[in-house]
């Protein structure tokens, strides 16, 4: 019995003299690792314009059905959310929305300081999810690669060939 | 029969079968892109690739270009040619663009299904990708040709299916085109089964475009409620917005197809002029009140007049059960009510004409799939594209089987290059299938009689607008001859509206012209009028309507008789509603509601007032099944307690028993026949057009734009132009037409662009249903036409 005594209180000396690990928040800050999945954010491609196009793969994947969108489409061909609402009552952060979308514009943020009095304050509109910025990928530009003709003349995409003429049967 | 074996699995496949139908038997789904069982087989696509050993050799095959044979053992787990089907995926994705995600095929597209089946993910050519420009191909249907993984779907179902010749292949090597020969409209009616028939995304709804995810649609089993053949279609809805239509498969009705009519004419039901909310002059506001207010004045009125003082009225676009419902609210304290189930009196006539024929002539019905296997097919006045359109699909399906058509009518615009075309006038339609019952007729007639005489599956298709009672008495005689002679005969007719045949076979004679006469005298004090056009009555008639001391409207179109009502029910539309069609041939097909009527999600995020709260009722929903509302009345009219759909349904099937097998069926089934053995015989009705000298006018539809739902369409309005009168060559000489043309018919006067059809006999005019006439003429009325200078036209 003596010897468990000591064996345990041996434990606690040496912690007395490590740093401790508790972060002092609100006081102070704590470092949030990049990877950390806090409020989902609706970033914007290099050109500043918003990546979703609205293909409602993360509203599809979502476990909790916390995400409602209506696509539309803009003069220029663009598909985009003409709603987007994310209900942070109901969302649990697991993270598969950000996974599932294909234009990296639904991403995880650091942020987890959301708490609000009043719970239709946490239901999330486009205006409150976007961001100016591309977020952890700030160089991906999904028209540029899509192979469909919005941001750029049709063929002349990142993989594209310029395009071919169909009345002509030379080989 | 040979005996194969598929992946382990023995079994018996009939001769002639290919290896993709064989592994569907054996419930070992092949890939395939190219091939369509409606299609058949090219062996494009080279994905269907399987393993064959015969006789101790092995080799990799082509699915769908092989027979199966006795002894066969077939496999598709073999690495060869598993490895085959992957790379063929691998390649063709090569040229493939990366826009999944904004392609509204997406999940529901056999390239996406299949490349992640083949586990193919990533891309290993730095080759780039060849690109096409893309075509308007008009109001239905968005083209994104990059897509296109050269199939040849697209193109064998337009012009060897349908027969469409302004769409087609272009192009060489891997530079292979499918477009029109330059922007527009696609000419066919049928242009939109090219979404369902392509494997990927080249040809999308574009009334869908950008709308849902298809996985998000809530879908239920419906039939479509503009025409009579009675496709069966799945509706989808979602956020509360009826978004699209698709084709439901039912073998004898409709297959895999649905003309443009069906598929892009439900922009009605989502209109914001569509009438949603219940109206009733006082202050009642409320369903139960308005109710009882309504059918506490329709007794009121009965007890005070009598019965005879109140007149029923509905059309062939409601429910089988609605009708009924009306039918019965006739009975007790309304007795003596009169009641027609039609809106239009030459319409009525007709209908219960052909009604009567079809039970005359004891001859078995004439569904799609029958008529695409007859091998004689009579069509008897009949326009069956703008009729019917899927009967026609058929007839053409009918001669690329091996068998004659012949077409005996005053117009003909899509069946010419197959039929054997006999441009007959309406009123002499009886004389000419007369003769070909005696065999008296030469040229083109003596041919038909000819053929009919040595056919073993004749099929008489009898029309509706351009057929008249006497032509449907001869048609039931060569029909009745046929079957004496031993033949498999099948007879069949169009009916106006989804429900022609159901209101027909409820209906005590032609009632309606006798009851819109009493109407004129003022002999009614009353009126239930059940989703009906008033548009065919005469002005005085209209006004006669409108002026009763008791309007009661149960309508889902907005239209003058929506503000006059004394009391006006909102209703639902067919995919909002659970009821009963029965289709031209006579089968009762259920439907079920896909979505509450109101306004939608959508309309509600356009306004900025996207609600956070869930309703399950939502704003401006409060619309209810006709057959509902006819029941709530009852309940005060006739102080009989409502009934439930299946209580209703029952009663129905008690009352006619020709309508027993509607116990049984259930929403998504094929349908079943009305029993016409059962039936009360059908009073005869005789309408007749006389023949005259000058120039006749008849009324027709045409596919696209004078159907009374789908016209309200924006995408079908804007598809279908203006309409055009039809002459004949002879006729547009003899008054010298260019391009425009004034009619004047019982002293009504309308101007119509004009057009000659060579399909047309001297001495008719055709009209499309949607020119407005101050007076509708009646069908075969002597029309004075003369030509509209170039200099009038401008003023």
């Amino acid at each position: 019995m003596i010897r468990e005594l000591v064996d345990g209180f041996a434990v606690t000396w040496k912690k007395m003299f490590e740093k401790p690990v508790t972060v002092q928040y609100p006081e102070q800050m704590p470092v949030i690792p990049e990877r950390y999945r806090g409020r989902i954010i609706l970033t914007s491609d290099p050109s500043g314009e918003e990546r979703c196009v609205a293909c409602y793969l993360c509203s599809s994947s979502c476990p909790v059905d916390c995400i409602t969108i209506q696509a539309a489409e803009r003069e220029d061909g663009r598909r985009y959310p003409e709603a987007f609402r994310i209900n942070f009552n109901r969302c649990i952060f697991c993270g598969l929305c950000a996974e599932a979308c294909p234009t990296l514009a639904l991403q995880m943020s650091q942020d987890f300081e959301m708490a609000e009095t009043d719970g239709r304050r946490l239901i999330y509109e486009k205006d409150r999810l976007s961001v100016p910025h591309g977020g952890k990928y700030p160089d991906y530009s999904f028209w540029d690669e899509a192979g469909t003709a919005v941001t750029h003349a049709l063929g002349y995409g990142k993989q594209d060939e310029p395009p071919s003429d169909p009345r002509s049967n030379l080989p | 029969m040979p005996e194969i074996t598929f992946d382990g699995r023995k079994l018996e496949v009939p001769a002639g079968t290919n290896l993709v139908e064989a592994g569907n038997r054996a419930g070992v789904p092949v890939p395939v892109f190219c091939y369509h069982k409606d299609l058949g087989a090219i062996g494009s696509c080279r994905v269907c690739a399987v393993t064959v050993t015969q006789q101790g050799k092995s080799k990799t095959v082509m699915g769908c270009m092989t027979e199966a044979a006795d002894g066969m053992e077939v496999t598709t787990l073999d690495p060869a040619s598993r490895s085959l089907r992957e790379h063929v995926i691998e390649s063709l994705m090569v040229n493939h663009p990366h826009d999944c995600p904004i392609c509204d095929e997406g999940g529901e597209c056999q390239l996406q299904d299949l490349t992640i089946a083949a586990e193919h993910g990533i891309r290993q050519t730095e080759l780039k990708k060849r690109t096409f420009p893309n075509q308007f191909l008009g109001e239905f249907i968005q083209h994104e040709m990059n897509r296109c993984i050269t199939c040849y779907r697209c193109q064998r179902f337009y012009q060897e299916y349908a027969g469409g010749r302004d769409f087609g292949v272009t192009g060489s090597r891997q530079r292979v085109y499918f477009g029109r020969f330059e922007d527009g409209p696609f000419e066919s009616a049928f242009s939109g089964n090219l979404v369902e028939m392509c494997p990927t995304g080249v040809f999308t709804d574009k009334l869908f475009r950008y709308k849902s995810r298809v996985w998000d649609l809530e879908i239920a089993p419906s039939v479509c409620p503009h025409c009579s053949v009675g496709c069966n279609i799945l509706p989808g809805a979602r956020h509360r917005m009826l978004q699209r239509v698709r084709v439901r498969e039912n073998a004898e009705v409709n297959g895999v197809f649905l003309c443009d009519r069906g598929q892009f004419g439900h922009g009605y039901v989502m209109d914001p002029a569509r009438p949603r909310t219940l109206r009733v002059q006082g202050d009642v506001r409320d369903w139960a009140g308005a109710v009882a207010l309504a059918g506490g004045t329709l007794l009121e009125t009965a007890k005070k007049h009598g019965g005879e003082s109140v007149a029923l009225i509905a059309s062939p676009r409601a429910s089988l059960e609605a009708h009924f419902a009306l039918r019965q609210l006739a009975d007790g304290p309304l007795a003596g009510a009169h009641v027609s189930h039609f809106d239009d009196p030459s319409r009525e006539a007709r209908a219960l004409a052909a009604y009567a024929a079809l039970q005359s002539a004891g001859a078995d019905p004439l569904e799609q799939s029958d008529i695409a296997h007859c091998d004689v097919l009579v069509i008897a006045g009949s326009s069956l594209v703008d009729e019917a359109p899927l009967a026609a699909l058929a007839a053409r399906q009918c001669e690329r089987r091996g068998g004659r058509v012949f077409v005996l009518s005053a117009l003909e615009r899509y069946l010419n290059d197959v039929a054997t075309v006999i441009p007959t006038h309406p009123a002499k339609l009886a004389g000419a299938l007369q003769s070909l019952a005696t065999g008296a007729g030469d040229g083109a007639l003596g041919a038909a009689a000819k053929a009919l005489a040595t056919a073993q599956r004749p099929g008489v298709l009898a029309g509706h607008d351009l057929v008249d009672g006497a032509a449907l008495d001869a048609a039931a005689a060569l029909v009745k001859q046929l079957k004496a002679a031993g033949k498999a005969v099948r007879f069949g007719a169009v009916f106006p509206g989804p429900n022609g045949h159901g209101a027909a076979a409820l209906s005590h004679g032609a009632t309606l012209a006798d009851m819109l006469a009493r109407l004129e005298s003022g002999a009614f004090q009353a009126a239930v009028v059940v989703e009906s056009e008033t548009s065919s009555w005469s002005p005085r008639a209209r006004q006669a309507l409108e002026q009763l001391p008791l309007l009661v409207v149960l309508d889902h179109l907005p239209g003058p008789l929506v503000d006059r009502a004394k009391a006006f029910f909102p209703t639902t539309v067919t995919y909002e509603s659970n009821g009963t069609y029965v289709n031209r041939a006579g089968r009762m097909q259920e439907f079920a509601a896909v979505r509450l009527p109101g306004r939608s999600a959508i309309e509600e995020i356009h306004d900025h007032e996207f609600r956070r709260t869930y309703q399950p009722m939502p704003t401006d929903g409060d619309a209810h099944d006709a057959w509902w509302v006819l029941e709530a009345l009852r309940e005060h009219a006739a102080a009989q307690p409502a009934r439930g759909l299946v209580a209703l349904r029952s009663a129905l099937a008690e009352a006619v028993p020709a309508m027993q097998p509607i116990r049984a069926l259930r929403p998504g089934d094929p349908g079943a026949y009305v029993d016409r053995t059962a039936a009360a015989p059908a009073t005869r009705v005789t309408a007749s057009f006389a023949a005259d000298a000058g120039l006749q006018l008849f009324r027709i539809d045409r596919t696209l734009g004078s159907e009374t739902l789908s016209k309200r369409s924006e995408a079908i309005r804007k598809t279908a132009g203006a309409p055009v009168a039809l002459f004949s060559a002879a006729d547009a000489a003899k008054l010298g037409l260019d391009g425009r043309a004034s009619l004047e018919a019982e002293g009504a006067r309308v101007e119509v662009a004009a057009r000659i059809d060579a399909s047309v006999p001297e001495g008719v005019v055709l009209v499309p249903r949607d020119v407005d006439w101050p007076i509708v003429p009646a069908q075969g009325a002597g029309v004075r036409a003369s030509a509209l200078q170039a200099e009038e036209v401008s003023r």
